[in-house]
């Protein structure tokens, strides 16, 4: 592979005695979107500011094309940032708040850029997003997914290097997210510039994504692509940020090459496996439904899903969700066999 | 209900603006007419021997009737004793004064709000307590090492001695004020700016100030109210020449003929009349006051 255009060695950012980012190691490539995944509080605004240069790490070392960046100004990083609840000046008119990236002085080299060519870039900008309409419209008078188009399209008016976007699309409301996403994956894809995307949004983050860092409490705890975080997350932790629903997980103890819960229910076989506490992940869709054995489980309730049923219930001493398909009518109080699909289980270590 | 309103509004309207009317109605009169014991409101045109002669004495008519005359603004342009200067060279420093010590603070208010606003200052709390205790102690109770330190600089008798003065004591003002709008205004304002490849000074001059614009106005209009109403440090500091009209007011006082009291409401209708208009012309921004902030999805 070749360099990556961005890379991040061990960067430390301290708020007081907390650690917002610790030790964070992270490398972006030419053409490719990375999506931050994380609950609030993880670090990941944090992490784009440390990036686009408006904080600087406590620790550790950022390199943008091969250049290292300590101090370096966010001015002359020529990164686009899209923030999370700024997106305008609101008494701008929508063209002036697009032409003021291309006015600023640290990105014409000194000198400025021909109004011809200013004009020109802000409407290709404006048809590439469809607000061609709203350029002489107030920031302050457009609705939530305008506005955001035309902060989307602040970024794009220049050639950054870099997009980064801050939860764009977290204030819009569900509909309008879903359209907005797919267009600026493929916008983006069509740019070719590299984009981090940050989000706690899971259907955003396997959406987009080529690669996806899970980041929490200040840590990346695993870098992968969609497909990798979800079959093989390296941690319960990891696990529980992707899926929906939630994975369900068990404390489990290896006996004899089967599994066992902590309440003695024989999970599945477990070949060749020392014995010992270890912990399984078993996703909704990994678990069959089979005759009710000795170790059956109680329906406590059915919620119809679309194209499938998810089925809520009690297994192994704990609650358990099984995603099944709408052939089978279950009802609640009902005694049901599951079987672990155990390929697709995720085995850790015991804590 | 609509017209009761009305009706309300009329009589408050003419409570507020009574001592106003008086007073414009005072500037009109001749001094006789400001100091009968009868309340004489209504101008008349007609001549004041062809009115003793035709109303009755006593009578309604007479008594609340006066002539009009300008003698009184007539008489701002001269020199009374003991002045260095009419009424209008008075007011040529209240201006002075009054805008140049109001840009002053507004101006130096805002830059320190901003630092306090947006950057971390060990201690910023205790630095803006010592700069709100400035205001704790009446201004008058140092009148009198002020006036020994403006000697020792030879301040006294100076406009500039003055514009400092009133600059001072208006900056804790204009530093609290500022601080609270320019909180306002959220920090993505400039980091935004910043981002798109422009300087902190310029996101500051270009982002911020226009967004404080409010805040500005509304700190203008305390301070210049307040450096143009300030009267016992431009006695005593400028008790010769470039003093302020409230010093004007006073030295009035020794007249040997009694108060001019005509002369003294025309003077202080002329000398309201700028405050009221620059803050009506502000008022667009004082009232916008609520309305500025963040765009929020």
């Amino acid at each position: 592979m070749s360099t990556p255009l961005l890379e991040l060695r061990a960067v430390t950012r301290r708020y007081g005695a907390r650690e917002a980012l610790s030790r964070v190691d992270l490398d972006l490539h030419e053409g490719e979107i990375l999506v931050v995944l994380g609950p609030t509080g993880a670090g990941k605004t944090t992490l784009l500011r440390v990036i686009c240069g408006l904080e600087a790490p406590d620790g550790g070392s950022l390199a943008l094309g091969g250049r290292d960046l300590a101090g370096v100004g966010p001015a002359e990083r020529d990164v686009a940032l899209v923030f999370q609840n700024f997106s305008l000046y609101p008494d701008w008119t929508v063209r002036r708040n697009l032409e003021f990236p291309l006015r600023a002085p640290a990105r014409t080299g000194g000198r400025a850029l021909a109004e011809s060519e200013i004009r020109e870039r802000v409407e290709r900008a404006a048809a590439t997003l469809r607000i061609e309409a709203l350029l002489d419209r107030p920031a302050r008078r457009l609705s939530g997914g305008e506005m955001q188009r035309v902060a989307i399209g602040r970024a794009i008016v220049r050639k950054p290097r870099l997009f980064l976007m801050d939860e764009p699309l977290s204030n819009l409301d569900a509909k309008l997210r879903e359209a907005l996403r797919v267009e600026l994956a493929v916008l983006v894809r069509s740019l070719g510039v590299p984009m981090i995307y940050v989000t706690h949004d899971q259907g955003e983050a396997l959406s987009m994504a080529d690669r996806i860092a899970v980041l929490v409490d200040g840590r990346i705890q695993q870098v992968g692509t969609p497909r990798e975080i979800y079959d093989r997350p390296c941690s319960p932790l990891v696990a529980c940020q992707l899926g929906q629903p939630r994975i369900n997980l068990f404390e489990a103890r290896v006996e004899a090459e089967r599994l066992l819960s902590g309440a003695g229910t024989s999970l599945c076989p477990a070949p060749g496996h020392a014995p010992g506490p270890v912990r399984l992940g078993v996703r909704a869709e990994h678990l069959r439904v089979v005759d009710p054995g000795p170790d059956a489980a109680v329906v406590e309730l059915v919620e119809q899903a679309g194209p499938e049923q998810l089925l809520v219930a009690h297994w192994a001493g704990q609650r358990v969700h099984v995603l099944v398909d709408r052939s089978r009518e279950f009802h609640v109080g009902e005694r049901i066999g599951l079987a672990v699909e155990e390929d697709r289980a995720v085995l850790w270590p015991s804590p | 209900m609509q017209l009761l309103r009305g009706l309300f509004l009329l009589v408050y309207g003419l409570l507020a603006t009574l001592p106003l009317c008086w007073m414009a109605l005072s500037s009109l009169k001749s001094r006789d007419d400001t100091i009968s014991p009868y309340a004489r409101f209504v101008p008349s045109l007609v001549q004041e021997a062809a009115r003793s002669v035709g109303a009755p004495l006593g009578s309604a008519a007479a008594v609340s009737t006066f002539t009009p005359t300008v003698a009184a603004y007539g008489a701002l342009s001269s020199v009374h004793a003991g002045a260095q200067g009419s009424f209008w060279s008075y007011l040529r420093s209240s201006v002075l004064i009054g805008v140049l010590s109001t840009a002053a603070s507004v101006l130096l208010g805002t830059c320190c709000a901003y630092g306090f606003s947006r950057y971390r200052i060990p201690g910023a709390k205790d630095w803006l307590f010592f700069v709100l205790s400035t205001r704790f102690m009446p201004p008058l109770a140092v009148v009198v090492p002020v006036l020994m330190m403006y000697r020792e600089l030879s301040l006294t008798g100076t406009a500039l001695g003055l514009i400092l003065l009133y600059t001072v004591f208006n900056l804790s003002l204009a530093v609290w004020l500022m601080k609270g709008f320019l909180d306002e205004i959220p920090r993505a304002y400039e980091e935004a700016a910043e981002v798109d490849g422009y300087s902190r000074l310029h996101a500051f001059v270009h982002i911020i100030l226009p967004q404080a614009r409010t805040g500005m106005a509304v700190t203008a209009v305390f301070c210049l109210i307040s450096a143009w109403n300030e009267y016992g440090f431009a006695m005593t500091l400028n008790s010769s020449a470039n003093t302020t009209v409230p010093a004007y007011f006073a030295g009035l006082q020794g007249n040997i003929d009694g108060m001019p009291w005509p002369q003294i409401a025309a003077g202080g209708l002329l000398f309201v009349t700028p405050i009221v208009l620059f803050t009506v012309l502000v008022r667009k921004h004082l009232l916008r006051g609520m309305t500025f902030g963040t765009i929020k999805q």
